[in-house]
């Protein structure tokens, strides 16, 4: 206990001192900025200015001070103190007042000893070797007109039997210019045919795929790892199926070219529980859905029928001009099953999003808030557990347009009314849930990111989970990445922050015996 | 007293310029920009297509780049690959922007005839914040001024907020 006394002793007078010394950049700043800044901000990614040295950073410290005390950079959506996803780019209240504070003092650069060292930046794939690699088959060249682009490529996977799928791995060919990408399975041909029907390579698709989809794969945000499906599960990759990719090229000045590809790896062992899809959609007030697509995101066509057992929207889905409107959507759940990610979907009127569910005792799981929605930053969110939703469950979605003026990304000036379409001009509300039938135990099941396979709370290595461990974590709580004790193994969840989150999984893992 | 050289430097220079003949001095269309900076790369497009339109003896446009890692090197580079058409210069130690009062790139100054500042901000309402990019643009303030002064008149001092990079100033040397 006593050294703890003492670094609790030491920390309080380095805050209470006003003579306290500012934060240097070598000892301080440089590892916050490299292991949450310099993975797109390095040279041919899609971070404009590169950040891998100090005169790099303070070049543009005034800049970073600002981006990091808005929570502008590093982006990440989600409400983090609302519901915890895998992968999470925040910074904590202390590496911002860190970076403010050295920035105040005229971002002194410090001992260069006392730098960080630059992490390993993967040049390859971070996963190993690919099963399956598919490559777009020819260079596609972006406009350069200023405006987002967003094109879909078709590539036959010429699979001669169904495969299954333990990650998807999104490699962009130009990482300057690709943004995100979302990635999917089409059996009817029908993206084919659309690619058939434009004189270019591939075809133009604001919404989504513009085409059915069989099964849907994460797809790929930068600064984003890949994520592996646990033991026992995970995609179908259908035969003859053609993989789609939806490319968001960021608006840019010049007609650059991008070739990018998809890395596929195959389950080593048999899947046990197909991935299936549930989804918020709004249904026409009959109750039928809107199209085929859905029927697919439904998950009509796995594990026996959909879990959904009905679909309510307090209004139709018509977004009058002029006004700010708010649905709520809610899906019945008639059986246990376990969620693994969530992937909110909405176009340019989309303001915000609260997702949660609520069991018949009305105890209440919080999936994902989005408070500004930023159609550019959509992505697929998993959570660092699975979540339990067990039957007679509701999940509830509440989604709020904005269709005034006081919107500066509504697509019309002046606003016009706006419904259901793929348009940049039309809207969606969409929020795509991958699910498996649920099985005992699966709360205490952690969803890693990497290949990083079971999660361990023997920290000693002694081959038991006691009392030991528990001090050893309670210990290291509290810590993130940036501060030097940090140790990856106590941060069970890999978001950098070993903090509550961890605290329930560890606690999960411990009581599992 | 290094400022205060600086400073009755720029006076002279300015009463040298406004006791000329004040007809024949343009007016200046001070641009600050970052090579590395994603708006100002983002404009160099409505720039080229605003020079177009209204450069002439009279409108004279001058991009500056103040990073404090711009070189000449970087500069050339930067004007060949987005083809901007006018004079880039460098402004590492900040003369111009002190001069100017720019504080975000990009960021525009007009300047008139006296050299004084006419107009002061952004080139249009592009972006609402960072990361906000307007789909409907619906206030071309550079354009407006341009517009002004090709038609003989010279508008009132106005200020707009720039969105985009803040210039890093008051930097300390790099050993404490």
């Amino acid at each position: 206990m006593r050294p703890i006394s003492l670094s609790i002793l030491a920390i309080l007078l380095a805050v209470a001192s006003p003579h306290a010394k500012p934060p240097t950049f070598s000892e301080h700043v440089s590892s916050i900025i490299y292991n949450n800044c310099t993975s797109c901000h390095r040279n041919g990614e899609i971070g404009p200015m590169p950040l891998t040295n100090y005169s790099e950073i303070a070049a543009y410290a005034d800049m970073i001070k600002h981006v990091t005390e808005t929570q502008y950079m590093p982006p990440w959506k989600p409400d983090y103190n609302y519901s915890q996803h895998i992968g999470a780019r925040t910074l904590t209240k202390t590496e911002i007042n860190t970076i403010a504070n050295w920035v105040n003092a005229g971002f002194p650069q410090g001992d260069i000893a006392l730098e960080a060292s630059m992490p390993e930046f993967p040049t390859g794939s971070v996963l190993g070797t690919p099963d399956l690699v598919l490559t777009m088959a020819e260079p596609f060249t972006i406009r350069g007109d200023n405006e987002d682009q967003y094109q879909v490529f078709v590539i036959p996977t010429h699979l001669t039997e169904d495969r299954e799928v333990e990650a998807v791995e999104f490699r962009p060919g130009n990482s300057r210019i690709v943004h995100h990408a979302l990635i999917g399975a089409d059996i009817t041909g029908t993206a084919r045919q659309r690619d058939l029907e434009t004189p270019e390579y591939g075809y133009e698709s604001f919404g989504a795929f513009g085409a059915p989809t069989a099964v849907v794969l994460p797809g790929y945000t930068p600064g984003a790892k890949p994520s592996i499906y646990p033991k026992g599960v995970g995609h179908i990759l259908p035969k003859n199926s053609d993989l789609l990719i939806q490319v968001h090229y960021a608006p840019w000045p010049l007609a650059e070219s991008d070739q990018s590809s998809i890395n596929i790896f195959f389950k080593k062992e048999p899947i046990e529980r197909e991935v299936g899809f549930i989804s918020f959609a709004p249904l026409t007030t009959d109750g039928k859905t809107l199209s085929r697509i859905f029927r697919v995101l439904l998950g009509e066509e796995r594990h026996g029928g959909t879990p959904v057992e009905k679909i309510r929207i307090n209004d139709i889905f018509i977004i009058p001009k002029d006004r700010v409107k708010t649905f709520h959507t809610t899906l019945f759940i008639n059986r246990d099953i376990s969620l693994l990610s969530i992937y909110p979907h909405m176009h340019l009127l989309g303001k915000s999003w609260e997702i949660y569910a609520t069991d018949p005792q009305g105890n209440r799981t919080n999936l994902i808030r989005i408070e500004d929605w930023d159609f550019n930053w959509q992505g697929n969110y998993t959570f660092t557990q699975y979540q339990k939703i067990t039957a007679g469950s509701q999940i509830h979605a509440i989604t709020t347009y904005d269709n005034t003026t006081n919107n500066p990304l509504n697509p019309n000036s002046p606003p016009r009314q706006s419904t259901w379409g793929e348009k940049t001009t039309d809207e969606m509300l969409l929020a795509v849930m991958e699910y498996i039938p649920y099985r005992p135990g699966d709360e205490n099941i952690a969803l890693t990111v990497g290949r990083g396979g079971e999660i361990s709370i023997d920290f000693n290595g002694n081959g038991q989970k006691d009392f030991a461990d528990f001090l050893l974590f309670v210990q290291n709580f509290g810590l993130t990445r940036s501060d030097a004790s940090y140790q990856r193994h106590f941060d069970l969840n890999g978001d950098g922050h070993i903090n509550f989150t961890d605290f329930i999984i560890f606690a999960n893992q411990f009581s599992a015996g | 007293m290094h400022k205060m050289i600086t400073k009755i430097f720029w006076i002279v220079v300015a009463l040298l310029l406004s006791s000329g003949s004040g007809l024949c001095t343009p007016y200046k269309i001070y641009i600050f920009m970052g090579e590395t900076c994603p708006i100002s790369r983002h404009y160099t497009l409505t720039l080229k297509e605003l020079h177009a339109q209204y450069a002439s003896e009279k409108l004279e446009f001058t991009g500056i780049f103040p990073n404090r890692l711009s070189t000449p090197a970087t500069i050339a580079a930067f004007k060949e690959k987005y083809a901007l058409p006018f004079t880039c210069i460098g402004d590492a130690t900040h003369t111009w922007v002190n001069r100017l009062g720019a504080t975000i790139t990009p960021e525009v100054v007009v300047a008139d005839t006296s050299h004084t500042a006419i107009y002061r901000g952004r080139i249009d309402n592009t972006f609402a914040s960072l990361g906000k990019r307007r789909r409907v643009i619906t206030e071309h303030d550079l354009a407006d001024v341009l517009n002004a002064l090709k038609n003989e008149k010279t508008p009132a001092f106005r200020q707009t907020r720039a969105i985009g990079c803040i210039i890093t100033s008051g930097q300390k040397t790099k050993q404490e």
